[in-house]
């Protein structure tokens, strides 16, 4: 072996980003990402311009692309992955343009990443666990469920999820509704046992979000009322924030509305 | 334009590195064009190719590793797959089965071994296909190895 050679070999030991490069660019992987089925790791833009050129030769829309590895099928590149969630390109776009989120959606989105307890002193929490009122099924639930489950996961397909989520707070409603009398316990322990046992089926698939999301059931439960009048009281809290906030910005704060306490007769109208 | 050169500066030195791994394959870059490279690839044993040394030439285009590189033998060679006068190679991993995966190393690699395991129902060779495909092997194996002899093999004495 030539002196050249080994200069080489030992220049190229150094590299370390060489060590698992992008198998398309050969370089070191920028904006990690991995195709859905065979876990191939590509750099985003990449696997990206690779889906454009085959795309390009195809009439139809493409659906999926062959991993250029290992020639498995693949629907998606999962990337921006954080420990916690990821996120989804899917090779056929409309996958995502056929779903888009509505509106109530995004807005709900919002109010997930808003900062949390937003609304507690607006509902009675406590008096919802003491009253036992988590014994009366709630048939808004489902429904409300389901969008929310759809904003948090950005996918239309969430019924195994919500499916799975109501038999687990059914089974525990049940559990409390036949335990003897004297097994009674207080209201903090049922209360932190529902959200232990919804939080452990909701993680998941929930993943970051999952304490949030349980709370926001809870709150929803508590609230008694149906999602068009949920959704309006977020709307008062935390949109009038915002435009509190750019009142501020703009220097003009003299509209900065506090919610209405009219809230509180639905609550007696519940039940 | 920027992706391709700094891809194939990354192939160029992968090469230099596996130079001692791979003794079948030698590939070399034009020193004033880095989209042009030629390869010496040895025919691989037990074929009529055995003992032969056949030149490939490589023309890289702007947007590989998007679109495969186009290939061909610059030594005459009686091969099914290969086309006798142009040396055009029919290969599916060079049209439409490419993949950016693959590397002008591995390229030639899959050269090799269309060498030794050629397709006689699409050949661009008819004359070489159509003894492969009437059966007469010994015929094949002699026209192929009288052409390795006579282009692919130094010449002694």
């Amino acid at each position: 072996m030539s002196a050249k050679e080994i200069a080489g070999e030992s220049k190229s030991v150094d590299d370390g980003s060489d060590r698992d490069p992008c198998p398309i660019c050969l370089g070191p992987i920028l904006q990690e990402s991995y195709l859905d089925t065979c876990f191939h790791k590509f750099c985003f833009n990449c696997i990206k311009q690779w889906i454009k050129v085959v795309s390009s030769k195809v009439s139809k829309e493409l659906s999926s692309v062959k991993c250029p590895l290992c020639k498995t099928d693949n629907i998606s590149i999962i990337h921006n992955y954080d420990g916690h969630s990821f996120d989804r390109h899917y090779i056929n776009r409309n996958i995502t343009d056929g779903f888009v989120l509505t509106k109530e959606q995004r807005y709900r989105l919002l109010c997930y990443y808003a900062e949390s307890g937003l609304l507690a002193d607006v509902f009675d929490v406590p008096r919802f666990w003491k009253m036992q009122k988590c014994l009366q099924p709630n048939r808004l639930l489902e429904t409300w469920l389901r969008r929310e489950l759809q904003a948090l996961m950005q996918e239309e397909d969430v019924d195994i999820v919500l499916h799975h989520l109501v038999g687990v707070m059914d089974s525990f409603r049940k559990r409390i509704e036949w335990r003897p009398k004297k097994e009674a316990r207080t209201a903090e322990t049922d209360q932190e046992q529902f959200k232990a046992v919804v939080a452990e089926a909701a993680r998941p698939f929930i993943m970051a979000r999952t304490d949030r999301f349980v709370d926001e059931i809870e709150l929803f439960l508590a609230s008694g009322l149906n999602i068009e009048a949920y959704d309006a009281i977020y709307k008062q809290r935390l949109g009038s924030r915002e435009m509190g906030a750019a009142n501020v910005a703009r220097g003009e704060d003299n509209e900065r509305t506090i919610v209405t306490p009219y809230l509180f007769l639905f609550e007696e109208d519940s039940d | 334009m920027q992706q391709s050169r700094a891809r194939l500066f990354k192939e160029y030195k992968e090469v230099q590195r596996e130079k001692v791994a791979d003794p079948d394959i030698q590939l070399v870059c034009d020193d004033t064009n880095i989209f042009k490279w030629t390869a010496l690839i040895k025919g691989p044993s037990e074929t009529p190719y055995e003992g032969g040394v056949f030149q490939l030439a490589f023309a890289v285009p702007e947007p590989y590793p998007l679109q495969p590189p186009q290939v061909r033998f610059l030594t005459k060679i009686f091969h099914p797959n290969v086309h006798f006068k142009t040396g055009e190679i029919c290969l599916d991993i060079l049209k439409n089965a490419w993949s950016p995966a693959w590397t002008l190393q591995s390229v030639c690699r899959a050269i090799i071994a269309l060498m030794a395991h050629p397709e006689p129902d699409s050949p661009l060779n008819c004359d070489s296909g159509n003894l492969l495909r009437s059966g007469d092997v010994r015929g094949f194996n002699s026209m192929a190895r009288m052409y390795t002899r006579l282009a692919a093999m130094p010449k002694k004495g």
